[in-house]
């Protein structure tokens, strides 16, 4: 079955749960694809799906090592392609990005050239006896290793992953994207082999597509993985109101700078209507030189550099981050939850609001400026269950009064407190 | 004030450029179908400028001085800060101060002119107070103390700190807590006086705008100044060696890494013939060690590097050097490898076919760069201040071939270099 629809920003495709959405754009100089496969975080499958993406970047059958790869690449003037795996909610995303330039400046073929280089990077892998090339595998093995060891490096991201491995512990979200060290050396080659075949061949699959590529023939290139038999979405993958117990943890690496971070639940699904007050609430309350936090811990109290509030829309959550002296994170502490106090009391200046919606919208009409961006939008829009362009999340972030704000504020609960110093 | 016109057909750009009467050059960068409008209003003065003469007087400042002057330009007279204003008018607003310029900008998709209008204001009317001055001291000691916690930064620091004995590039650009505490509001005034001169500052602004919107707010904002722009850089007498061979350092990180920096002597250029070493600097880089380069690929297979290799360049008319970095295992054995991969490429030199590879890759991802409007106008700021063009690029790539790259790797790679290391605190 395939049917076309309109869609924000442009159009959809949808073939057998695999989604196309085309964004047409002139303004830049190159055309962008990404390929976003969802499979389930699961500890059984993590590593493998973390490892398995990296494996396409390395050969194919006709590009068979790093070095013809890229040197195909630059033939392209200097295209790029790119792997991510992420988590949305307790789903596990593995993307394939790529950008090359508009055939304006570089020649006519480059669109068939880069069509072909597409399609052999992600569907002719390098398969050696029913498995990827061991000597890929044993490479990506150790490079993975070295990255999830080397986690503990920055410190900031340290601090809010251990924040969120606490905050959901026992619930699947609690995985590390890029999977564990301990399960790399019972993965063989084999079992990569299986895991990209399966996640080709089954799993949700939404593509985007910006910048004036010529779709007919895009669909021409990828027929047959279009025409899989894909499964659907899981239902109910996203938003898991159950955390566990409140928590708190301190730990010491000998830091100059002490860092904490804060989880809190917020009680709103990410497809709820009340999801854009608390949007709003978040950059009047910390994300931004406006807010609350930046205001008052910083700005008048001198406790640090840094201090930000971030939303986790499809988990429901919304996480505080802050470095400063570890003599004074009590004093952190309370002056943040005295801010959240305020929101709660309804102590919000209509200046506090104006300029928090300005800063919202000032964001989202610049989102269709980057095609990644872009793309990215849309995706949490539809993994959310409400996929709406940027102008239509203007309209909702415009409507809202300090009423809605204040409601919101209301079920904001401190769940996990993460502290290292 | 009036604009002269560049188009550039191979990009598909135009430039305008004035030079306003307080001898402020602007540039406009016009971005049809883009929301974001984007400005950057830059001063050539940085962390390295802390000595210098004015007339026969040789000036000492405290260092992170530039960086400290920078947080504190956003205070406004009479109270508030320049983030206040910028939210009224939904821009958002921030600043960087690197080794040698400092940068405030905005970006925003609506009422540019008021943004605009905002930035130049604030940027030429500063207000210290030794309340205000009090009070960024306990912030920037924080941001001090977060980077002491930052392993890259602190290697890449230390590498700067061993290969150079009196250049001030090796000093942290945020200074030291000591150093700023001697920092006080007549200081800043002095400095600012000094170096945010007209003559040495630029605008660039990039976007869907009406360009002469632009110049009537630098008319209304920027004044010229009654005795034109005078300092005098200190010359720093550098030697051609390295402080130190090697630095070693102990953080808490998952494994050793390492930064081996190379130091030209050979300093002194501007304009093409610095975009041109830039430019020669970064080909070569890429031929030996980007993913597409068979030395890279060979030290990848022996593991003796990871994905975390790669290298960067610091430049300007006083310093010029190159760095490998990464994590290894055993970092004697990674460096000894890349110095004998490096020996070896100097016998064989590059082929023909391979540098055109790289001049068209390297072309395109240029191109590509006028995607994103901040990073052209950042880039565009700090070559400007060396008298670089936005366009220069595009006449210097046909010019290199494989012979002036085999010449400029030989001045890369020689003698004087330092190894930078890092290693896990032993538990």
């Amino acid at each position: 079955m395939i049917a076309t629809i309109p869609a924000p920003g442009g159009f959809k495709r949808i073939q057998n749960n695999a989604e196309i959405y085309v964004l047409p754009a002139d303004k830049f100089k190159t055309f962008s694809v990404s390929f976003h496969f969802f499979t389930e975080l699961h500890e059984n499958t993590v590593t493998k799906n973390a490892l398995f993406p990296f494996l396409l970047k390395l050969g194919s059958e006709k590009y068979p090592d790093m070095l013809s790869v890229n040197q195909k690449l630059q033939e392209l003037y200097g295209g790029v392609f790119d792997v991510r795996v992420a988590k949305r909610g307790d789903l596990h995303l593995l993307s394939f990005v790529f950008e090359f330039l508009r055939p304006e400046y570089s020649d006519a073929e480059q669109m068939e050239n880069c069509l072909g280089f597409m399609k052999e990077m992600l569907t002719n892998p390098l398969v050696k006896d029913g498995g990827f090339s061991e000597e890929f595998v044993n490479r990506e093995k150790e490079n993975l290793t070295d990255y999830i060891n080397g986690i503990i490096n920055d410190k900031r991201e340290y601090t809010n992953l251990r924040l969120v491995e606490e905050m959901f512990r026992g619930d699947s979200y609690a995985l590390y994207e890029y999977g564990k060290v301990a399960d790399l050396e019972h993965i063989s080659a084999k079992d990569l082999y299986e895991s990209y075949r399966e996640v080709m061949k089954t799993a949700p699959l939404k593509i985007f597509i910006s910048g004036n590529l010529e779709e007919e023939r895009f669909f021409d290139t990828f027929s047959a993985l279009l025409e899989e038999e894909r499964k659907p979405l899981p239902q109910n993958a996203i938003y898991d109101k159950n955390l566990s117990v409140p928590n708190k943890v301190e730990e010491n690496e000998n830091l100059v700078q002490g860092k904490f971070a804060l989880g809190f639940q917020t009680g709103i699904a990410p497809d709820a209507e009340d999801y854009y007050a608390l949007n709003l609430l978040n950059s009047v309350f910390g994300s931004g030189p406006h807010s609350k936090l930046f205001m008052n811990v910083r700005e008048k109290m001198s406790l640090c550099y840094y201090v930000y509030s971030r939303l986790n829309r499809l988990k429901g959550t919304m996480q505080v981050g802050i470095g400063t002296d570890k003599e004074n994170f009590k004093k952190a502490y309370d002056a943040i939850l005295e801010q959240l106090e305020l929101c709660k009391k309804g102590e919000i200046s209509d200046e506090e609001i104006a300029f928090s919606k300005k800063f919202i919208v000032g964001i989202l009409k610049q989102t269709a400026d980057n095609q990644h961006n872009l793309a990215d939008f849309y995706l949490t829009g539809i993994l959310a269950g409400r996929p709406l362009s940027p102008e239509e999340y203007i309209e909702k972030i415009e409507a809202l009064t300090k009423e809605d704000l204040v409601r919101v504020a209301q079920d904001i609960t401190l769940q996990t407190e993460y502290y290292l110093s | 004030m009036q604009f002269q016109k560049k188009v550039e057909e191979r990009l598909g750009e135009t430039l305008y450029f004035g030079t306003h009467e307080s001898g402020l050059d602007v540039f406009v960068l016009p971005k049809k179908g883009f929301s974001k409008k984007y400005a950057i209003y830059s001063v050539k003065y940085g962390s390295i400028d802390t000595s210098y003469l004015i007339g026969d007087q040789e000036i000492n400042d405290p260092m992170g001085i530039a960086h400290f002057l920078e947080h504190k330009l956003f205070e406004l007279p009479g109270g508030g800060n320049a983030f206040d204003l910028f939210s009224k008018t939904g821009g958002n607003a921030n600043a960087f101060t690197s080794h040698d310029m400092t940068g405030y900008l905005f970006s925003c998709s609506e009422h540019f002119n008021e943004n605009l209008d905002v930035l130049l204001s604030y940027v030429n009317e500063p207000y210290f107070t030794v309340e205000n001055v009090a009070k960024e001291q306990g912030i920037i000691a924080q941001e001090i103390k977060m980077y002491d916690d930052d392993p890259e930064w602190r290697l890449f620091n230390n590498a700067l700190e061993a290969l150079y004995h009196t250049n001030p590039v090796r000093n942290d650009i945020a200074g030291t807590v000591e150093s700023i505490a001697q920092i006080n509001q007549d200081l800043l005034y002095q400095i600012y006086n000094t170096f945010y001169h007209p003559e040495n500052m630029v605008l660039f602004v990039a976007g869907d705008v009406d360009i002469s919107d632009v110049a009537n707010l630098v008319d209304k904002n920027v004044k010229k100044k009654e005795i034109p722009f005078s300092v005098v850089r200190k010359q720093y007498a550098e030697p051609d060696c390295v402080k130190q061979k090697r630095i070693v350092k102990e953080m808490s990180v998952s494994q050793p890494s390492f930064i081996l920096g190379f130091k030209e002597n050979h300093v002194g250029l501007t304009g093409k013939e610095l975009l041109r070493k830039n430019m020669e600097t970064g080909l070569i880089l890429k031929m030996l060690f980007s993913q597409s380069a068979p030395l890279y690929n060979k030290l990848y297979q022996q593991g003796l590097i990871n994905d975390t290799f790669g290298f960067d360049c610091l430049n300007s008319d006083t310093y010029f050097a190159t760095f490998l970095n990464g994590e290894a295992k055993d970092i004697d054995k990674t460096v000894e490898a890349v110095l004998l991969g490096i020996e070896s490429a100097k016998q064989e030199g590059f082929r023909k076919e391979d540098v055109e590879r790289y001049k068209k890759a390297a072309i395109g991802r240029q191109i590509r760069a006028y995607d994103s409007i901040e990073a052209v106008a950042n880039q565009f700021s700090s070559n400007y201040f060396y008298g670089i063009g936005a366009f220069d690029f595009l006449e210097i790539y046909p010019t290199i071939t494989e012979e002036i790259l085999l010449r400029r790797m030989q001045e890369i790679f020689n003698e004087h270099y330092a190894v930078s290391e890092m290693h896990p605190v032993a538990k």
